[in-house]
């Protein structure tokens, strides 16, 4: 079953100059599927992430979200829709500074009414998957990038979405941090089933997918799949993107 | 481009930023000035007001500016917080601190002056407004305009002084932090406060020590400052130390604070906790204040009607002989059949005599019980008490809002002096029907006794003198208080051009006492205060209100950061409603309900002072009138902070 279907989204940003920020994308995304989504700055990553979180508006064209039209429901709806539906990981955390870990986590559950003895059940759960049980009681700002961005990752998975939807989540971490944040999505995605769609720069985070659709300029210009070997899919990506990244001929002429 | 014109062209060209600096200084500046063209307005200076309220008014003054000073650090550290990247891109460009240091200083001198400059006329012109006003309304005659060079030079002073030290004290808020921090803004998160014992016990001290200042003793100014100081101390440490304790224990309980938007608005509280408790003491204060000073009128008002409806009689005349007395008569009468007034009189003789109590040398008025009986018969007045029978025995009556006690308890036994006479006090009883006549305790003793009294008197015996009194009722003027086109009122001054103190020919012997004539000068002098007091409550509203409102604002960019975060992830626009709604709220009916309280606490000693007892009414009112003022100010600024929020909603 697909969670996510996108059929022909375009975006343009009307203005003096008006922006074709994306162009004819299709992208389905399976349940229980970890896809990646890369490109160059500019390239329209993030315009497609807020199609998908339902954020932005398409300028024509459709999103399905597990069957459903977001762009079909009030205001209230949508909220109510991405609380249940849709999981959230942005690249500078989004935590609340005024709450402690634990707080943040269940956060989503609260405003849902959940019982007390359920959050907890839920909490401790997804603490000990995601290894973040000794800080629950710690402030945000007591704990380190990868701890906050676990953390992050905690809440947008403790209501059960559909879909995980992960803005570069490693873009504000160090190498070592970035790893066990990846592999906590990994696990995620291998032990709970958790669909991802992450959006990212880092070949390295990258490399944890099972497949990769490349963006460039607005319009998908590849889709690699992942074979056995994270070593051999890293270099793949690599490959990739300096094919579609790099250009070649204004390299060139610049050498001449 | 040299220095000072570098700051002042930033200045210049950066008006918006600066706006709300610049206004939040000017007005307070304006209730500042506003308040002081009262204190210093001639006729005030001059009116026979209680001593009390000559220092109530001077205390107002000083809260007024140490809101002011508050309020304008308070303005000055948001607006330099909202500049911190311009200061380390300055920094960055190699400006030395200290040159960043002379140029904060010279805005501030800058904005300053203009805010003196404007803040004082502006208030020259809401006082005039005011002074116009309250002529109107309160129908006295108009509190004339003045050049206030007296109030113009103390508001230039108190905030020259002001703006000098808050530059002196931002110099600091700049110097500490590197240019990295400045850059970044203000990225670190406060740590939760824990409340202390130590302090806590300090807050309880001091709100003891200000509660006892102004119950033991005799009420005086340094007592009334005392009361003040310690107070005002105390609120502080009530909410600094009181809202932590409370937020810790509230906490605790996670079946409360885990459900639905409580978890949003209870962590965003305690996050706060600190600003808020400031907030809410300094609106707290001035709060009280203001409810103090309104209450405190509204009392006085009462008390002024009461002296109105209290008295049953329209006219008394009052002379020490009876002759005089019949030729007072005849004047007065003629005047009423002149107005076509008709009229019903009564006589009441009475003597004053020294009577032997324990205190040494007292005296008191003796009222034959006879006179006493006609005057209740003939009226259906509602008597104090049966006038006594053939025995030796007294009714004491005595005016219980204007004596301290009584002259003597019930059972107590009296000596008339002259005569040896024993009386014993068979009944104390309060009553204000002889309230006119303004003469403390009365005896009502059987005629005999009064008769051999009086005859003391005429001989010169026994010292003491004779008093003869003429009540007039005139049945159309009774009931409500006189409005000063009524024919009471006129007729009244018709009469008082009779009393000696009054040019003419025909002169009174003794002395009329005009109720309708001592309602309107009363009034007159009420009207000035009830202006007054409203005046600074109404000032004192909107400066809590605006401060509000700026502290609201200043949070906003914040605020809205965070709820366009929280909506990403779902929250709803009504769950940020409710969430935003209640820690407005709070800010805003919080202080209303403590300083409610205060004012209970406060304005009954005083008043107690003036004699006035009952208080609730007046303080209910005033409350309740701050409440729907405030309710005014919580829609429409919830309303703008909601909106504002609204728009980032995704």
């Amino acid at each position: 079953m697909n969670i996510l279907e996108a059929r022909n989204l375009n975006k343009v940003y009307p203005g003096k100059v008006s922006t074709q920020a994306l162009t004819d994308i299709h992208l389905t995304i399976a349940e229980g599927e970890f896809v990646g989504v890369m490109g160059p700055s500019g390239s329209g990553k993030t315009t497609l992430l807020n199609m998908v979180s339902t954020i932005d508006t398409p300028s024509s064209g459709t999103v399905k979200i597990g069957g459903q039209d977001p762009y079909a429901m009030s205001r209230n709806e949508l909220a109510k829709f991405r609380r249940k539906e849709l999981g959230f990981v942005f690249q500078d955390f989004n935590l609340l500074d005024t709450l402690t870990v634990a707080e943040n986590i269940v956060l989503p559950l609260t405003l849902d009414g959940v019982k007390l003895k359920e959050m907890d059940e839920r909490l401790h759960r997804i603490a000990n998957r995601l290894g973040i049980s000794e800080i629950l009681g710690s402030r945000t700002y007591e704990i380190s990038g990868g701890q906050r961005q676990r953390t992050a990752i905690a809440r947008a998975v403790i209501a059960e979405p559909s879909i995980l939807l992960a803005d570069e989540p490693t873009g504000a971490l160090d190498s070592n941090a970035s790893r066990i944040v990846m592999e906590s999505m990994e696990s995620l995605n291998e032990q709970e089933k958790t669909t991802i769609m992450l959006v990212t720069h880092d070949p390295q985070a990258a490399s944890y997918c099972h497949r990769i659709v490349f963006i460039k300029d607005g319009r998908l210009a590849a889709e690699i799949h992942r074979g056995e070997s994270r070593q051999a899919f890293f270099q793949k990506i690599i490959d990739t993107l300096s094919f579609w990244g790099g250009n070649a001929h204004e390299l060139s002429s610049i050498r001449v | 481009m040299n220095f000072p014109r570098f700051a002042y062209n930033n200045v210049k060209r950066n008006a918006r930023a600066y706006f709300a600096y610049f206004l939040s200084s000017a007005f307070m500046v304006m209730i500042f000035f506003s308040f002081a063209v009262f204190i210093y307005h001639p006729m005030i200076v001059a009116s026979e007001m209680h001593q009390m309220t000559k220092a109530g008014m001077i205390a107002a003054e000083y809260v007024i500016f140490v809101f002011a000073f508050f309020f304008v650090l308070y303005s000055i550290s948001v607006f330099l917080k909202s500049r911190n990247k311009e200061f380390g891109l300055l920094l960055m460009l190699g400006a030395k601190p200290s040159q960043l240091n002379r140029l904060v200083f010279l805005e501030n001198i800058l904005i300053g002056t203009g805010a003196i400059a404007s803040g004082i006329g502006l208030g020259m012109l809401l006082s005039k407004l005011f002074l116009l006003l309250a002529a109107r309304i309160t129908e006295t005659p108009e509190l004339p305009f003045y050049w206030p060079w007296k109030a113009m030079l103390l508001t230039a002073c108190a905030f020259v002084a002001l703006f000098l030290v808050i530059s002196a004290m931002t110099l600091l808020f700049v110097r500490k932090r590197n240019v990295l921090e400045l850059l970044q803004g203000s990225a670190k998160p406060k740590t939760e406060p824990k409340a202390s014992i130590g302090f806590v016990l300090l807050g309880i001290a001091l709100l003891a020590t200000g509660y006892i200042a102004l119950r033991v003793g005799a009420l005086d100014a340094p007592m009334l400052f005392l009361a003040a100081g310690t107070g005002i101390a105390g609120t502080y440490f009530f909410y600094s130390q009181l809202s932590v304790l409370f937020m810790r224990l509230l906490k605790r309980n996670r079946s409360f604070v885990w459900k639905k938007t409580n978890l949003l608005w209870i962590s965003e509280l305690a996050y706060k906790i600190k600003d808020n408790a400031r907030v809410l003491f300094l609106i707290t204060v001035v709060t009280s204040v203001a409810s103090m000073s309104a209450g405190f009128v509204l009392s006085i008002d009462r008390e002024t009607r009461s002296l109105y409806t209290d008295n049953p009689y329209a006219l008394t005349l009052s002379a020490n002989k009876e002759a005089g007395l019949s030729a007072d008569q005849a004047r007065v009468e003629a005047i009423l059949k002149r107005e076509d007034v008709s009229y019903e009189s009564e006589r009441l003789r009475m003597v004053s005599i020294g009577v032997g109590t324990q205190q040494e040398g007292s005296s008191a008025y003796l009222l034959p019980a006879s006179d006493y009986a006609r005057i209740f018969a003939a009226w259906e007045l509602p008597a104090p008490g049966p006038e006594p029978g053939g025995q030796e025995q007294t009714l004491l009556v005595y005016d219980d809002k204007r004596m301290d006690r009584p002259l003597a308890k019930t059972g107590e036994t009296l000596t008339v002096a002259g005569t040896g006479a024993k009386l014993t006090v068979r009944e104390v009883a309060q009553s204000r029907v002889f309230a006119s006549l303004q003469l403390g305790s009365m005896l009502v003793v059987p005629d005999r006794v009064y008769e051999e009294a009086a005859e003391q008197v005429r001989r010169g015996a026994a010292g003491g003198m004779q008093r003869e009194n003429l009540f007039y009722q005139v049945p159309a003027w009774n009931g409500i208080a006189p409005r000063y086109d009524s024919e009471e009122a006129r007729v009244g001054a018709e009469l008082a051009k009779l009393n000696p103190k009054a040019e003419g020919e025909e002169r009174l012997y003794g002395y009329l006492s005009i109720r309708a004539n001592d309602y309107a000068s009363y009034k007159q002098f009420m009207s000035m205060l009830i202006f007054i007091g409203s005046f600074v409550g109404l000032m004192f509203s909107l400066s809590s209100a605006s401060f509000l409102y700026f502290k609201l604002h200043a949070e906003l960019s914040r605020d809205s950061q965070m709820y366009r975060s929280l909506s990403k992830t779902g929250l709803s626009i009504g769950e940020m409603k409710k969430s935003a709604t209640l820690q407005i709220a709070l800010l805003f009916f919080l202080p209303i309900a403590v300083s409610a309280i205060q004012t209970f606490v406060v304005l009954g000693p005083i008043l107690a002072v003036l004699h006035i007892v009952d208080i609730t009414e007046p303080v209910l009112l005033t409350t309740a009138a701050f409440l729907i003022a405030q309710l005014c100010y919580f829609f429409l600024v919830r309303g703008r902070y909601v909106s504002r929020l609204k728009r980032v909603m995704v």
